[in-house]
């Protein structure tokens, strides 16, 4: 019996692929048209309003608001008029595309315009455009450099949390008593607020009269336990707060990676006459590598914007030595009322963080690749 | 696919001149025994597995068969030296192995999910073990490359296990066992994660290389075809106790009891509940429960007049 071979094509499935246009298309087409006229009328007269070019307008901005609502709402539904189905498809992303624009790409451009201007908060006069010169300011600014250059610590402190955090994670993973117990247990520095701990701690424990850490020091034969005297010290203490925090976050991730990890390939190399040590070094370590990069990373971010324990401890002293870039940022806004130039400062800073994260993504693409 | 060859597999042997010799020439020589006496394993107050023995002369080739939860993979774990013993002796060319860690051991293991390392090649994959063992480089890729060769994978040394199908795979699995040399290789339901038609296949392959190496295996399976096909000799397995062991045959014709005779042979046997009479005979009569009388093959046991099961393959009955 010969058996012959017919195409099957799904027709109603290919000329819905097509994407027939709307049906309404010229009614759609009117409705975005007017929308977007109105939206522009109503931000015109505010902006002429504002900057007090007529006397026409609304008492605060919060009409525009409303418009750009009713402006997202038409111009979702005039894209499903106008295109047909590639509109259907369109609304689905539509929301969250203008809800970013409206919530993130919008402050970011807004601020970038703040930190072209000279505003201070206490100044009797209002905000006020000046060019270049914050940016001037910023590279002539040995205040931000030095602080810049404590990130560079901070960041290479990540590396001994990331090793503490990876043992913790083995010891959690092990057989031990009272697992459960311990995972609860390390995880609560994660839990305190940052402000806390570092009164807690920074401000009380380690307090040079009368803390408990001072005291013990001193027993211990330490004369002068100043933990914020030096500024190797200084930054040391502020290192070791910030990793009592943050170690069981890794701890956490890691801990997951871990359990993740196949009981059977383990057992091969115990089978195959790997060693403790060996078996890590050779199966463990390389199979968590995509987790370890990813704690890493996430770690490297927060810890780029670390702050809180620095404000509340040092203020960034002795001499700048425990400054960070976001707790000199805090104190140009908090301090000197600065905004102008704080904004400055946060949206170079976001910059160079973008950048410093994008060159470590490509470079740890490698390790991130899934295996198997 | 291609099934690996002869020639291929005297490639491996001349690697294990003693067992060449022997093969050829009939030579004594010594390779491993195995002797599992009285083993036992308990989780607390829960034993799972009540005393086993099964002593396994050097080269054997051994299945534990039973059901799901019978004991027989936590049993090989045991002799991996993956779970700890709680009573017994597991004893390999003589010598008491319990505290010994696998790699003291000189076993290999084949699992079930193969267990490769991701993140190794193919060829790292086979000579981590020898790797482990401190053998200088060169070494260790030779006689990876003579394994390879044996199971058809010189063209996938380069590659990493999930560029590999899962026929494949499993060949990278035996090989890194084989690589090793062991005195005793474990496995533990290899075959179940591959189709039908690449079982079979498999399965015949298994058998070949274990008759050429004439090493010691002991291999795990719930699927009592394997068993019938594959083993030199077969233990039941039942909570955690043996049921018969034997050869496949003496399973298949003199099954111990009902749970051996259900367990075994494709179609199952078909049980029919009957009386055995002693009516003086040299042979008594089974008679059914609706009063049909059969012939017994052999002398039924006539001490216990009660009911009896009495088993006999459907194709059989209609034989005879």
């Amino acid at each position: 019996m010969s058996q012959s071979m017919t195409l099957v094509t799904n027709e109603p499935f290919a000329a819905r692929r097509a994407a027939p246009a709307g049906k309404h298309v010229l009614l759609g087409r009117a409705m975005l048209a007017f929308a977007t006229v109105a939206f522009l009328a109503v931000l015109a007269l505010q902006s002429l309003d504002a900057m007090g070019v007529t006397a026409l307008g609304f008492e605060s901005w919060r009409p525009l608001l409303y418009v750009y609502l009713i402006w997202a709402a038409v111009f979702g539904v005039s894209q499903v008029m106008i295109r047909g189905e590639a509109g259907e498809r369109a609304a689905f992303i539509l929301p969250a595309v203008l809800f970013t624009v409206a919530m993130v790409i919008f402050p970011t451009i807004f601020g970038l315009y703040i930190a072209f201007t000279d505003w201070n908060l206490s100044a009797v006069e209002g905000r006020r455009f000046n060019g270049l010169d914050n940016l001037r300011t910023l590279l002539a600014d040995a205040y931000f450099w030095n602080a810049l250059l404590n990130m560079v610590y901070y960041v290479l402190a990540v590396l001994i949390q990331y090793a503490i955090a990876f043992g913790l994670a083995l010891l959690l993973n092990a057989e031990i008593k009272a697992r459960k117990f311990f995972r609860v247990a390390f995880l609560l520095p994660l839990m305190l607020s940052p402000v806390a701990v570092s009164w807690m701690i920074g401000k009380s424990l380690m307090e040079y009269r009368f803390g408990p850490a001072a005291t013990l020091a001193r027993y211990l034969g330490w004369d002068n336990p100043a933990f914020f005297s030096t500024p190797w010290l200084a930054r040391l203490s502020i290192m070791a707060m910030d990793a009592w925090v943050s170690i069981p976050f890794m701890m956490v991730l890691l801990l997951a990676g871990l359990q993740a990890l196949p009981a059977e390939i383990k057992e091969a190399a115990r089978v195959d006459g790997a060693t403790g040590w060996q078996s890590f070094k050779e199966i463990t370590f390389p199979l968590m590598l995509p987790v370890s990069m990813t704690a890493l990373i996430l770690r490297i971010i927060f810890e780029l914007k670390l702050a809180d324990i620095v404000i509340n401890v040092t203020a960034g002293g002795p001499g700048g030595a425990t400054d960070t870039v976001s707790s000199f940022i805090f104190r140009e806004y908090r301090d000197r009322s600065n905004v102008g130039y704080g904004t400055m400062l946060a949206e170079v800073y976001l910059v160079i963080i973008i950048v410093f994260v994008a060159l470590i993504l490509k470079w740890a693409s490698r390790w991130m690749q899934r295996t198997n | 696919m291609v099934v690996a060859g002869c020639d291929n597999y005297r490639l491996l042997l001349e690697g294990r001149s003693n067992v060449v010799r022997s093969a050829t020439h009939g030579e004594e020589f010594a390779l491993a025994s195995m002797d599992i006496v009285n083993v036992g394993k308990a989780y607390g107050s829960l034993t799972v597995i009540h005393g086993v023995s099964v002593e396994i002369p050097d080269g054997e080739f051994v299945v534990l068969v039973g059901p799901s939860g019978c004991g027989k993979s936590t049993l090989l774990r045991m002799v991996a030296g993956l779970e700890p013993i709680t009573f017994g002796d597991i004893r390999i060319d003589g010598q008491v192995v319990n505290d010994l860690p696998p790699k003291d051991r000189d076993i290999a293991m084949v699992f079930q999910s193969y267990a490769l390392y991701p993140h190794k090649t193919v060829a790292e994959n086979m000579g981590f073990a020898l790797k482990m063992r401190g053998e200088p480089k060169a070494d260790i890729d030779e006689r990876v490359k003579k394994a390879a060769e044996i199971l058809d994978l010189v063209p996938y040394l380069s590659r990493y296990p999930r560029q590999l199908s899962g026929g494949q795979r499993q060949r990278v699995a035996m090989g890194r066992a084989i690589v090793r040399d062991p005195k005793v290789f474990l496995f533990d339901e290899p075959l179940s994660n591959l189709d039908a038609k690449l079982r079979v296949q498999m399965r015949a392959e298994i058998k070949e290389l274990q008759r050429r190496l004439a090493t010691t295996m002991i291999y795990v399976t719930h699927d009592q075809v394997e068993a019938m096909t594959m083993a030199d000799r077969i233990v039941v397995l039942r909570d955690g106790r043996v049921e018969q062991i034997g050869s496949p045959l003496e399973l298949y014709d003199k099954p111990a009891n009902t749970f051996v005779a259900g367990f075994i042979g494709s179609p199952s046997m078909n049980l029919l509940k009957g009386l055995i009479r002693t009516s003086g005979a040299p042979f008594s009569r089974p008679t059914t429960v609706s009063g049909c009388r059969l012939f017994a093959h052999r002398k039924a046991p006539t001490a216990d007049p009660r009911s009896t099961a009495s088993g006999r393959s459907i194709s059989h009955l209609a034989a005879k």
